[in-house]
């Protein structure tokens, strides 16, 4: 919050790269597991940033600044995250079925289809599964960066397994 | 609870998020925040200007608000010194002054002057009841009833004379005292006329000298001898000094308000200049 005042009194530059050094790399997962797309990851934690400078009085006045910026970022980025996934489900996109890195080694096809299966997922059942697995975060640490409780997780998690693992014995890369 | 296969866990971990924004990324953060930045310093310059401009008209108009508000009740709330009271003050004044030897005493002075019962009323009651106030004086003090004092000792004449005339109109007065020097020579059916004309001129100079009740404002400086000096103007005004006592009695009031710089003490100089060519 102090980087914040700072920015807000001087607009210093050095606040605002802190600010963007420290919180980047949640945001970017949380944003990744989400959307499955690194592309669109990028463009969701740059409206979130965005918006926190736009919103930087607001949030360092609100709760009489024992507020967040982590909290208030997370929000922000998972809510810019999942209107973009409304909005492909809207208007479906080719490229959502494209996976973002390519996988190394030489399970390259079973890889491939496994993320095809992942982006076939709801968006909360993926994004859980997601930062579950591929992160290891805790279902308490996956609850906060959802916005959820640690048993809807544990719900969701549940859900989006059984969904994976159907879709992936149909696809024949699991048992 | 159903955990994932380990292989496909594997394969998930075996593609990791991005760290990081990239470079484009990272340069439109940058400039988004400067741009908030700039425009949250404007927004800011523009409040300012707006408070200070509200506060600007907010202070005007409650010094307007403080100006209208002291301005007119200034002369309604300030205290006017009534002209019985000045009377009351000038009879004090008299008595710290060396009294005639006929002069009554302050205390009956005093009571001999509160005559305001008798405004009003006919000057021939009024002139009968201060006859009979003074023999009822001259009979307590065992003094005989004084002839008016002269015309040298101004001061004191003037605070006598104040305290043995009696409140009579300035017309009629005026008119009998010219109808008194013309008695021998005109007819006394044709009296009544002649005293009744004989007051229009009187009673249109009084007028003309006495507009307004004379006041004298708590604030202004020695304002003991303004009071004196108003209540000098108010019994000449009012006829109840002697012919002979008016005129050195206004003097000596126009006299003792010299030096006083004050808007009360330049009417009642102007007053008392004009009470001077009263007939």
């Amino acid at each position: 919050m102090s980087l914040l005042r700072r920015y807000l009194d001087s607009g210093d530059d050095g606040a605002v790269g802190t600010l963007v050094d420290r919180h980047q790399a949640g945001l970017l997962r949380t944003a990744h597991a989400i959307l499955g797309d690194a592309a669109a990851a990028q463009d969701a934690v740059q409206e979130g940033f965005v918006r926190l400078w736009r919103d930087a009085a607001a949030v360092v006045g609100s709760a009489g600044g024992r507020a967040s910026v982590g909290g208030w970022l997370c929000t922000v980025v998972r809510n810019a995250a999942l209107d973009v996934v409304r909005r492909k489900r809207a208007s479906p996109l080719p490229e959502q079925v494209k996976q973002p890195t390519p996988p190394q080694g030489t399970a390259v096809d079973d890889a491939q289809l496994l993320w095809a299966a992942v982006a076939r997922l709801p968006e909360l059942e993926r994004a859980a599964v997601v930062l579950r697995y591929r992160d290891g975060l805790s279902y308490d640490a996956i609850a906060e960066q959802l916005g959820k409780t640690a048993n809807h997780i544990g719900v969701i998690l549940h859900q989006g397994v059984t969904r994976l693992r159907a879709d992936a014995a149909l696809a024949g890369i699991a048992p | 609870m159903s955990e994932l296969d380990p292989r496909l866990a594997e394969l998930l971990r075996r593609s990791p998020p991005p760290a990081a924004l990239d470079e484009a990324h990272r340069a439109a953060v940058h400039t988004a925040a400067r741009q908030a930045w700039f425009r949250q310093q404007a927004q800011r310059r523009r409040m300012n200007l707006g408070f200070a401009a509200a506060a600007c008209l907010m202070a005007g108009l409650a010094g307007w608000a403080l100006h209208a508000g002291l301005d007119v009740p200034q002369n309604a709330a300030a205290p006017v010194v009534a002209i019985h009271e000045t009377d009351e003050r000038a009879v004090g004044l008299a008595a710290a002054a060396p009294a005639p030897a006929s002069a009554p005493p302050p205390s009956a002075r005093a009571e001999l002057h509160d005559d305001s019962d008798l405004r009003g009323a006919g000057p021939s009651r009024q002139r009968t009841a201060g006859v009979e106030q003074q023999k009822d004086l001259g009979a307590a003090t065992g003094n005989a009833i004084a002839p008016p004092a002269p015309a040298a000792a101004a001061e004191p004449a003037m605070a006598g004379a104040m305290a043995r005339a009696p409140a009579a109109p300035a017309t009629f007065a005026a008119a009998d005292a010219m109808v008194a020097e013309s008695k021998e020579d005109v007819p006394r059916a044709d009296q009544r006329t002649a005293k009744a004309a004989l007051a229009m001129p009187v009673a249109a100079t009084a007028r003309k000298t006495a507009p307004s009740p004379i006041s004298v404002p708590e604030d202004a400086p020695e304002r003991g001898r303004l009071l004196a000096a108003a209540a000098v103007l108010d019994a000449a005004l009012n006829h109840r000094l002697e012919a002979a006592d008016r005129l050195p009695a206004v003097q000596t009031a126009l006299a003792s308000l010299d030096g006083i710089v004050h808007p009360a003490a330049d009417d009642l100089r102007r007053r008392l200049r004009n009470a001077i060519q009263l007939p």
